[in-house]
């Protein structure tokens, strides 16, 4: 019943976001900065739009196997951890159309009327900032309490050599963002990244993110624990395919905030590039929730056998 | 009563190492529905056909037949030990 509401919600933000596309007419200064007329543009945003919305269609695949099976092992131990798991993963897959219809329509909102797009710019950042941080705490309460049932704890090598990945990350993120030239005002061409004041930018968007940064983190770490402590042969193999769809997808939507603190270097990029990188990390969270809703299956069949 | 539960606990141990935590309600299952018994009352006399349906069951979750075959064995193997008797 549950998994049905959560469907046609889909359907009706996806509806909505080709619909907001197609219908809103391109940013002046987006034509200008690629050089491409208000046809082309419509059509290259739909080249991108629909293969998106097939993608947000297979995480919800993803995301309706895992819920189905936690569903089947509601009276187990491990029912609480996986329950969390799905509300997290939920959280992830209702942001996709959330964020993107949300953007559009700010775009469509302030291409008429300027004096609003820096508040729809700081709610839109608030809005996914909040999505995140919700879904990353879910993930990582989940998997701990996985991990907890597990007697095997991670290695030396393991916790720290990922403790010393992600302070270099998380380092990078900090100095990338407080260098981006249009982290608050707006260049000649495009819209500002935050529109922040930078000690408003490091609390309330920066500080956020490098928490959802180390709880992603630990989320991919304890599931790990947990799938190399769990016996079973056939048992591990189909929760690998849930472990590393997590990784996967919790990388790729992170990789997109790198991306989106890379705005300066889009400047000149060519568009090419832009939009290869924007397909290469939609299905990158495709594969992800793809691999998720394998390993889930996999575990249900063996409930249901 | 004791040594069919043993049996029964046995089976489960083993099939843990294939299945994990889903172990006890799989055997649960396949003893309630192909045996129609109760899992604790499970005999030494039913586990050749228990055996039977589990692998035709697990053949349907792994294409391995290496492993079908060891957990097959050790199934099997169950029938012989002396700790679990009739």
């Amino acid at each position: 019943m549950r998994n049905k509401k959560i469907f046609w919600l889909f359907v009706v933000l996806s509806l909505f976001y080709v619909l907001v596309t197609l219908f809103t007419p391109s940013d002046q200064s987006v034509l200008v900065r690629y050089g491409v007329s208000a046809t082309e543009a419509t059509l290259i945003e739909l080249t991108v739009t629909l293969p998106i919305v097939a993608i947000w269609f297979l995480a919800y695949l993803g995301w309706s196997k895992i819920s189905e099976y936690t569903q089947v092992v509601e009276p187990t131990k491990e029912a609480s951890g996986f329950q969390k798991i799905t509300n997290g993963l939920l959280a992830f897959v209702l942001m996709l159309p959330i964020n993107s219809t949300y953007n559009a329509l700010a775009r469509s909102i302030y291409s008429d009327n300027q004096s609003l797009t820096a508040p729809l710019v700081i709610v839109g950042n608030y809005i996914h900032i909040a999505i995140l941080l919700y879904a990353v705490i879910m993930l990582s309460k989940g998997a701990f309490e996985l991990k907890s049932l597990a007697k095997k704890k991670l290695g030396w090598g393991f916790t720290n050599f990922g403790m010393v990945l992600l302070a270099i990350l998380s380092f990078l993120y900090v100095y990338i963002t407080l260098s981006n030239p249009y982290r608050q005002f707006a260049g000649e061409s495009g819209t500002a990244t935050y529109y922040l004041p930078d000690w408003l930018l490091a609390s309330t968007v920066i500080f956020p993110y490098l928490i959802i940064f180390y709880l992603g983190f630990r989320t991919v770490q304890y599931i790990h624990i947990y799938k190399h402590s769990v016996p079973g042969v056939i048992y591990g193999d189909a929760l690998k395919y849930i472990a590393n769809g997590i990784g996967v997808s919790l990388i790729a939507i992170l990789a997109i905030r790198y991306l989106a603190s890379l705005n300066s270097v889009f400047e000149d990029a060519a568009l090419k590039l832009v939009l290869a990188l924007i397909y290469a990390l939609v299905v990158l969270i495709g594969i992800g929730f793809w691999l998720i809703g394998r390993g889930a299956k996999k575990l249900q069949q063996i409930e249901e056998l | 009563m004791k040594q069919n539960s043993a049996l029964y606990t046995q089976v489960i141990a083993v099939t843990e190492d294939y299945l994990g935590p889903s172990a006890k309600r799989f055997i649960d299952r396949q003893i309630e529905n192909h045996l129609q018994k109760k899992p604790e009352n499970l005999t030494k006399k039913d586990l050749s056909t228990l055996n039977d349906w589990i692998i035709a069951v697990v053949a349907l979750l792994t294409e391995d037949e290496e492993l079908l075959a060891e957990y097959s064995n050790r199934l099997e193997s169950l029938s012989n030990n002396r700790s679990s008797k009739e």
